[in-house]
């Protein structure tokens, strides 16, 4: 019940904010506008000429009788509430009762503001316009909520400014991190530089000197060669092309054509600059600046780590003293036999450590890599111990190099260590598998390996892993001392790897494949992804700062920077069609339209899964197959179909004037095509969301089911006590990226609609036009390039803030390792 | 007695109930079906020009596969010596066959590599612990944000440069460039994999690249199937972003365009859509039966691959 209150909550305030959204573009909305409302047309089959009396009438008196009904819903909870002694009627009693305000509120400023004009004819002129409402409407608003929040919960508040408190947090930490990474880099170099010797130091100056010193030839050949390329390409065309990179380009096309007396010709055509191209290689050049930082950058830690590793040495050594340290640091801990949500008792933990680190510089680096063998034992600990351990170790990242030898400690002495119990287990395992037969909970549990790690692992309080590395033993039958060979064997083979050389080419090479293989793995998609989406990015963000666009399109007119004109000018209302009030208008529209495209989709297709998954209901496959198909034809024929059935002379319009039926204008009605588009959006999204949510309600242990049919809960209950909070737990994240998804969909409204119904008090845009589709407009038909980049830089923004706002919220995306 | 009859009533109720669902299913599925039902209707209709304005055609014939097939078009009825109506053709100015054999060509290519780099990617994101992760996690997270046809003129500009417009090598590389980037799914999968058998392997002295390839790949199939499956229907169905590097509006390359863009030509174009209306049925119709066998074969990999990924 906890998380349904949680995500109620959670839509409730989403609702509110569309909703005040709405009512601020009321003026532009004109939803309810009874002269024009189609609606008479639909429902009776012909339009009715409306008296303006009755207009006037129904205005004023459908607001209060809607608060009416709803002021009676809530009072009949409310009494339920009072003699069933139920806090849940309480709680349904008062969204009723903020239903209810925030209807008066919401039809009060659309009637009114949409029949403004009506009003004035019938006297009513002293009526001062559209403001008077929504001023009104957003006090009762607030008065709904404060008093639905008093009458149920007021912790829900405190939650809510909480979260606009962290979300503040974060985002200024964001930004002081990229600071202080910015100062960090610069302190970590010098701080190098003073601890490298003579090589290392030369190696500022003359890439790949200290890889030469110490036998890293073809290293030192790449260095060095990267260095000549760099300085030469420079010279050469660089510094040209940033230079064009800031004018971008200011010679102008010269069509000719005049006569030229100098020649006795006519003057030929000169190609001027091209600002496109100038921006374009400006940018490549800059990539191409930051890869050689980066190259250079590695030149000084290679540098750095050769120098190191000379002290390091004696640690190759060190591995054979492990048995002791290893003692001494569980000794160590046992001395530090505290509570560690202590706050005295971390401080000491921390200097301590500390102590224990510096006064033993030749263990630093064994002390660390001993951490991570208790790192397994204190990561469900305490948080802050670990957030230590990370620390530690991510300061000592330069022995990466070791890890992988670490690893497989680890996992060795985890063997060692729980090989004795191993029998144990095993009857553990077996008792188990007695006792799921005598209570004919189902064998089949058995099978399920995690279902047994997990068993192991919370018996013995351990982690998964080293649980799980005990059961592979016990199934391959191992014996204590075969794995202690192993261990040995393994450590006799691996311990000339740690003789403190630097390592040279070929043997760096043969990393790629171990330690570094994520380099090795992320190559191409990186690159791809550097050259395919990284790089038009930054051009398009770039382009929202200068005039590309109508009057200024290379390659024979130049475009230049404008600094941030783009952004004031889109807050700028001039005339009637203006940007300002088309952005409003859309924004609202998509809020509108990804709100509902989203939850109605979510909720339609777990409905539709739960029926077909229904034990009672047969053909399953044939049902779910008959959704799937609609997945098979690709989405733009489907809309482009629906497109055509659903046109004014399409086969529905034809069959029903063929009867004596007017039409319906489906796709040509404002608020009609607006319905028609979420409907068909619906119809295209219902089989995917089916297909997913189906795999999850068959996840769900049935345990609980049965448990809570025990207790007597009937199937709606089941399903918003169980099937709902789970289901909105696991596939939240799924949830937020539908949402954003939605807001750049594309497709449906594109083929569908096109946008139209065209609106002549927009701005090349048309009633069903999201802003992504405005934007195609904008871009493709209308070439206003710096005004699209501009508006997909604004769309960027309120995306990032809505994912940021939803995700921090989501249990499931903070807990990344919960399945490994 | 009073047991049996609580049982009959339970039974009745539950009868009920199952009827009551049996209708909202067959309801929803006609709706469901119903718009492809009348696609495959249509195409199979020899009434030229119907523009599809009743649901039911009246004359019946494969004569728009035919035609679509021999890139042919209904001219119209000419009376013969007889005095009876012969059906004449004229050369069609669309080339399906070759869009089908160009998409078809994109599609595969695209589907071999971006499956191969989502693949890399998420296992690397999965399995792997390296310093920038969170880094470049957080920043293809944001990347995806922006709205992404924004970046199809600069690359239509950089295609350009390298002499690529127009050519499907260009677009398969716009579609494969970013393909890394969708990651999610794939690697909530592999998150999911249980990481002790990499660690048996390791054991046994395998490197990353064997544990990859050898280990985590063939348990990983249901995702496989799923990338495969997406990344194929990607640039089948892609109209906006083929249409932009391809399309032009020069008739005379429409050899080198893609099924999307070249049917809604036919539907959508200036002067043809009447003419060509049920060859664009009948193409819709064999575009559809790739992925419908597809999606027959490998249904269940796909659903339990996509809720192996998603429920992370």
């Amino acid at each position: 019940m906890k998380t349904i209150k949680k995500y109620l909550s959670l839509i409730g305030s989403f609702i509110s904010l569309v909703l005040l959204i709405l009512v601020l573009f009321t003026e532009n909305l004109k939803i309810i506008n009874l002269r024009s409302f189609n609606g008479f047309e639909l429902l009776f089959g012909k339009n009715i000429e409306l008296n303006s009396l009755v207009i006037a009438v129904f205005t004023f008196s459908f607001p209060i009788l809607l608060f009416v009904l709803f002021l009676l819903v809530s009072f009949v909870f409310y009494l339920l509430a009072f003699f069933k002694k139920n806090k849940h009627f309480q709680f349904y009693a008062s969204v009723f009762l903020l239903l209810g305000f925030f209807n008066t509120f919401i039809s009060y400023s659309f009637v009114l503001g949409n029949n403004y004009d009506e009003l004035i004819t019938l006297g009513y002129s002293s009526y001062q316009g559209g403001f008077a409402p929504v001023l009104v409407g957003i006090l009762s608003l607030l008065f709904g909520a404060y008093s639905t929040v008093l009458s149920y919960e007021k912790e829900i508040v405190w939650a809510f400014l909480n979260f606009f408190k962290k979300i503040g947090i974060k985002i200024a930490r964001f930004f002081v991190g990229i600071a202080l990474g910015f100062v960090n880099f610069f302190v970590k170099k010098y701080e190098q530089f003073l601890e490298d010797d003579k090589d290392g130091r030369v190696s500022y100056l003359v890439m790949g000197w200290s890889s030469f010193k110490n036998k890293q030839y073809v290293n030192a050949v790449l260095y060095f060669l990267s260095e000549i390329i760099f300085i030469v390409f420079m010279i050469v065309y660089g510094f040209f092309a940033l230079g064009m990179f800031f004018t971008l380009g200011d010679k102008v096309y010269n069509p000719g054509g005049q006569w030229d007396p100098e020649l006795n010709d006519f003057a030929p055509a000169i190609p001027g600059d091209n600002s496109m191209t100038a921006l374009l290689f400006g940018i490549i050049v800059l990539l191409f600046i930051f890869a050689f930082i980066y190259i250079y950058n590695r030149n000084l830690n290679t540098a750095n780590h050769n120098n190191r590793l000379k002290y390091f040495v004696e640690y190759s050594h060190a591995y054979k003293e492990r048995e002791v340290l290893l003692k001494k640091d569980s000794q160590f801990f046992l001395a530090l036999d505290f509570d560690l949500n202590d706050k005295d008792a971390k401080k000491l933990y921390l200097q301590k450590r500390k102590e224990f680190i510096l006064a033993n510089n030749f263990d630093k680096l064994t002390n660390i890599l001993i951490s991570r063998v208790k790192f397994n034992i204190l990561i469900d600990y305490d948080n802050y111990a670990r957030k230590l351990l990370l620390h530690e170790i991510k300061f000592h990242e330069v022995f990466d190099k070791y890890n992988l030898f670490y690893n497989r400690k680890i996992v060795f002495s985890n063997a060692i260590k729980l090989v004795e119990k191993h029998e144990e287990i095993l009857l553990l395992i077996k008792g188990e598998h007695q006792y799921c037969l005598t209570n004919d909970i189902g064998p089949d549990k058995l099978k399920d390996k995690r279902e047994q790690v997990a068993i192991v692992s919370a018996y013995y309080h351990i982690h998964d892993t080293t649980a799980n590395q005990v059961i592979l033993n016990a199934q391959k039958g191992y014996s204590k001392a075969e794995i202690e060979g192993q261990y040995n064997e393994y450590l006799a083979k691996h311990l000339g790897e740690f003789d403190g050389r630097p390592k040279n080419f070929k043997e760096s090479m043969a990393t790629l494949l171990n330690e570094n293989f994520s380099t090795t793995i992320l190559f191409l998609p990186v690159a791809m992804a550097v050259i395919f989406v990284i790089l038009p990015l930054l051009f398009t963000i770039l382009v929202a700062f200068t005039n590309y666009g109508p009057g200024h399109i290379p390659t024979n007119e130049l475009f230049d920077w404008v600094g941030l004109n783009n952004f004031f000018s889109f807050f700028k209302s001039n005339g009637a069609s203006s940007q300002a009030k088309t952005i409003g208008t859309l924004l609202v529209w998509t809020i509108i339209w990804a709100f509902f495209a989203t939850f109605l989709n979510y909720i339609l297709g777990m409905l539709l899964a739960i029926i077909i998954n229904r034990k009672t209901i047969k053909w399953k496959k044939f049902w779910r197959t008959m959704f799937v198909i609609s997945i098979a034809v690709p989405q733009f024929v489907t809309l482009l179909i629906m497109n055509r059935i659903l046109s004014d002379n399409g086969p529905i319009n034809q069959t029903l004037i063929k009867y004596g039926y007017n039409m319906i204008p489906f796709l040509s009605d404002p608020f009609l095509a607006k319905v028609v588009v979420i409907l068909v959006n619906c119809w295209v999204g219902v089989p995917y969301t089916m297909l997913i949510t189906s795999g999850i309600l068959m996840n769900i242990p049935a345990d609980l089911y049965e448990a809570a049919s025990i207790d007597g809960a009937g199937p709606t209950k089941q399903f918003l006590k169980i099937t709902l909070p789970y289901m909105l737990f696991v596939t939240g994240p799924y949830l937020i990226t539908q949402f954003i998804g939605n807001i750049n969909n594309f497709n449906v409204i594109y083929f569908l609609t096109g946008g139209g119904p065209s609106n002549a008090a927009l701005d090349h845009a048309g009633d069903t036009d999201l802003l992504i589709t405005w934007l195609y407009k904008l871009t493709v038909n209308e070439q206003q390039y710096s005004m699209a980049s501009t508006l997909g830089i604004f769309i960027f923004a309120a995306c990032s803030i809505i994912s940021l706002v939803l995700y921090a919220r989501s249990g499931s995306a903070n807990s990344e390792e919960a399945f490994s | 007695m009073e047991r049996v009859g609580e049982k009959m009533s339970m039974r009745t109720r539950r009868i009920i109930v199952d009827v009551i669902l049996y209708v909202i299913l067959s309801v929803l599925a006609i709706i469901w079906i119903l718009p492809i039902v009348w696609l495959v209707l249509q195409s199979f209709s020899a009434e030229y020009g119907g523009e599809g304005s009743s649901l039911i055609p009246t004359n019946w014939g494969i004569y728009s596969y035919v035609e679509l097939l021999s890139n042919r078009v209904f001219k119209g009825y000419f009376p013969g010596q007889n005095g009876e109506l012969i059906p004449l053709w004229d050369v069609s100015q669309y080339n399906y066959v070759q869009w089908f054999l160009n998409t078809l060509l994109v599609a595969v290519i695209t589907t071999i590599i971006s499956t191969l780099l989502v693949l890399f990617t998420s296992y690397a994101f999965s399995r792997l612990r390296f310093k920038s992760r969170k880094t470049m996690m957080k920043t293809i997270m944001v990347l995806g944000m922006f709205p992404g046809f924004l970046s199809m003129i600069i690359l239509y500009q950089i295609l350009d440069l390298v002499g690529l417009t127009y050519s499907l090598f260009g677009l398969i590389l716009c579609y494969v460039g970013g393909a890394g980037m969708g990651y999610y799914v794939c690697k909530g999968f592999f998150d999911t994999v249980s990481k002790s058998i990499d660690e048996a392997a390791m054991l046994d002295g395998a490197n990353k690249l064997q544990i990859f390839y050898k280990i985590t790949l063939p348990l990983a199939k249901p995702i496989i199937v799923y990338t495969v499956i997406t990344s194929f229907m990607g640039p089948w169905c892609d109209y906006i972003l083929s249409s932009y590097l391809l399309g032009g509006s020069i008739l005379t390359e429409q050899s080198g365009w893609t099924i999307a863009i070249g049917l809604y030509d036919m539907l959508m174009g200036q002067s043809t859509n009447v003419m060509y209306y049920t060859q664009f049925c009948a193409g819709a119709v064999l575009i559809a039966i790739p992925i419908s066998i597809l999606f027959i074969f490998v249904q269940k990999y796909y659903v339990s691959g996509i809720t192996g990924g998603s429920v992370k």
